[in-house]
Order: C-alpha cells, then sequence, then structure tokens
C-alpha cells in the first residue's frame, strides 16, 4: 500500500524554462533507463526475492523510485511552463507538443514511448540483482549525458542528486548481492535458481 | 570473499555521515560514496557554507539510513543514527516521539510481506 508525501525528495525551482533541456531530460520520465522504468522493476521483482531483506529493500528503493519520476516530472514542467506554442517550436519540442501540448507524457527523449521491454524480472534473485545493479549504472551514465548537455545551475543542481542516488542504489544492490551469497552454497552459486527451486531440491547445507 | 563469475560489491561500513544539510545536495549522507561526475564543469556540487538544516534534509537523511538499514539491519550505529534523526523529525513536525524499540522499517524479517500468505 502507498501513501503520498506532499513534498519533493530534492527541492527543484528552475528560474527559466528551456524545451531543449526539457527534451533530454523526459528520458529520465519515460526512457529505457529512466525512473518509472527503475520502479517497476523493482517493485515488480521484489515477489520473487528469497529472503525478506531483499524484498523490503526493493520495495524501498522502488518507492524512492517513484520519487524520482515525480521530480521528473516537475522538472519538465517548470522547464516548458509558460513557453508559446513558437517558443517551443524554436527549441526543437514541436514534435512533442503536437501531441502533448504542455503535457507530461512517459517517453524516451527520442520519441519512444514507455516500455517495459527496458527491464527485466526474472525471476531468479541472483540475475535480478546484477539486471538492478546495471539498471542503476545506465541511469547514472544517462544523468551524466544530461549534466553534459544542460548547463542551468538549477537544473544541474537537481541532476546531481538524482545522479548521486544512482550509484548509492547501485551499492545497495551489490549489498543486497553479498547477503544472498552468505546463504548460497559458494562452491556453485549457480547450482540453482533461489527464486523458484523450492528448499528440497537445493543443495546439502541450504 | 571473491569469487570467480560473479559480482561482488564490498559492504559499506557505517562511519561517520554527513549531517542533513550537507548531504542532501549531495544526494547522500555517505561521504565515501560521493563519487562526483568531475568531467563537466557542473559535476561537482557547489557547496553552501552553513546550510539550515531543514525538515526536508532530514526526511532524506532518514530514507537513506533506511536503505542502509536495509542491508544492514543489524548495525548498530546505523539504528542509534536512525533513531536519533526520526526523534528530530518528530519534534520538528510536533509529533510524540517515536517510540524507542529494537527495531524499525527496515526489519522486513520480523513479519511477512503483505502478499506472502504463508510463512515465506
Amino acid at each position: 500500500m502507498w501513501n503520498y508525501e506532499k513534498r519533493l525528495e530534492y527541492p527543484i525551482r528552475i528560474k527559466n524554462p528551456d524545451a531543449r533541456a526539457a527534451k533530454v531530460i523526459i528520458s529520465q520520465y519515460g526512457g529505457p533507463d529512466g525512473e518509472l522504468g527503475a520502479s517497476l522493476r523493482y517493485l515488480s521483482q521484489r515477489y520473487t526475492m528469497p529472503s525478506r531483506q531483499a524484498a523490503g529493500l526493493l520495495t524501498d528503493i522502488g518507492t524512492e523510485e517513484l520519487a524520482h519520476f515525480e521530480m521528473i516530472g516537475a522538472m519538465v514542467r517548470q522547464l516548458t511552463k509558460g513557453l508559446s506554442a513558437e517558443e517551443i517550436q524554436a527549441q526543437g519540442m514541436a514534435d512533442y507538443f503536437v501531441d502533448h501540448t504542455g503535457g507530461i507524457w512517459p517517453q524516451a527523449a527520442g520519441g519512444t514511448p514507455y516500455n517495459a521491454i527496458s527491464f527485466a524480472s526474472k525471476g531468479d534473485a541472483i540475475t535480478d540483482l546484477h539486471e538492478n545493479m546495471a539498471a542503476e549504472q545506465k541511469a547514472r551514465t544517462t544523468y551524466d549525458n544530461i549534466l553534459r548537455l544542460v548547463d542551468d545551475p538549477d537544473v544541474q543542481d537537481v541532476i546531481r542528486f538524482l545522479r548521486e542516488r544512482e550509484i548509492v542504489h547501485f551499492q545497495r544492490f551489490g549489498e543486497a548481492l553479498e547477503n544472498l551469497k552468505a546463504t548460497l552454497d559458494s562452491r556453485n552459486f549457480y547450482a540453482f535458481n533461489p527464486s523458484f527451486d523450492p528448499g528440497a531440491s537445493r543443495a546439502e547445507g541450504d | 570473499m571473491l569469487q570467480l563469475a560473479i559480482a561482488s560489491v564490498p559492504m559499506q561500513t557505517f562511519r561517520g555521515v554527513y549531517n542533513p544539510a550537507e548531504g542532501w545536495p549531495r544526494g547522500t549522507i555517505f561521504a565515501e560514496l560521493e563519487l562526483p561526475f568531475t568531467a563537466v564543469p557542473g559535476g561537482c556540487p557547489l557547496a553552501p557554507q552553513n546550510p539550515p538544516c531543514t525538515l526536508g534534509a532530514m526526511q532524506f537523511a532518514l530514507y537513506e539510513l533506511r536503505l542502509f538499514l536495509d542491508t544492514h539491519p543489524a548495525d548498530e550505529a546505523a539504528r542509534a543514527s536512525y533513531r536519533h534523526l526520526a526523534a528530530r523529525i518528530a519534534e520538528q513536525l510536533g509529533q510524540n516521539p517515536p517510540c524507542m524499540q529494537e527495531n524499525g522499517p527496515w526489519d522486513w524479517a520480523a513479519a511477512p510481506l503483505p502478499w506472502q500468505n504463508e510463512e515465506e
């Protein structure tokens, strides 16, 4: 069950609209390595985690990603609010505007609609945790790229925050993998699927 | 211990943390995880001098501690930090201080997740 806290995880006060920046930042709203995908990935994977702690971590990080999804939406809104259609067109966002006006819609910067194909929920805790570590790295690189493309300090302040969260999440998923490995036979971590094979068919010593 | 053919990330040890006001613009309260993108001019946070410790900063710091405790549920120093910060937040919100019980929201092992009908 989810509640909503009426606050942003980090404040966003963008003084200067800029549709060019909005166009690339929207990739973290609905793009392949964006916050919506991250949230759905973790909230979907948690059901098959073998330990409650791992399920809890995925719940907490998945929830935080929803807060990030909100932040990206807020940024795109602040970056486009008040611009005229002519300004939006001049700043290169006419193809988005025609379908959504000033509305916020989950797509990648290139226009591909949000697609669940961007994440895996493989039903194997070892695989899923590696997927998550890779996902956090991809998100970090995307934020690196946004920092290259956008130089407004109000925007960079928020992007730096979101980028650092990816690094912290990577560390936590790595730790969850270590905690999982500690419950498995180190002679062969891949002997069975810890999310699927029942206790009876596992190696002795489980 | 490192093994072949599987990723390994060292477990973070709980040392000192940034105070919430300093950690918030950095995106973490853990100095050892602060790894900025120095390849571009905007990569490093402009550290404000003596930033005010707002409720938002403390709420962020609390969530950071919660994530740490999700993977280190038995860490006494982190638990103490969490409880102390939760008490400060409660005070700021004019709420009763939280029960200083042993466990908190990170203690997922204590009860089944809501979708688990049997004892999983």
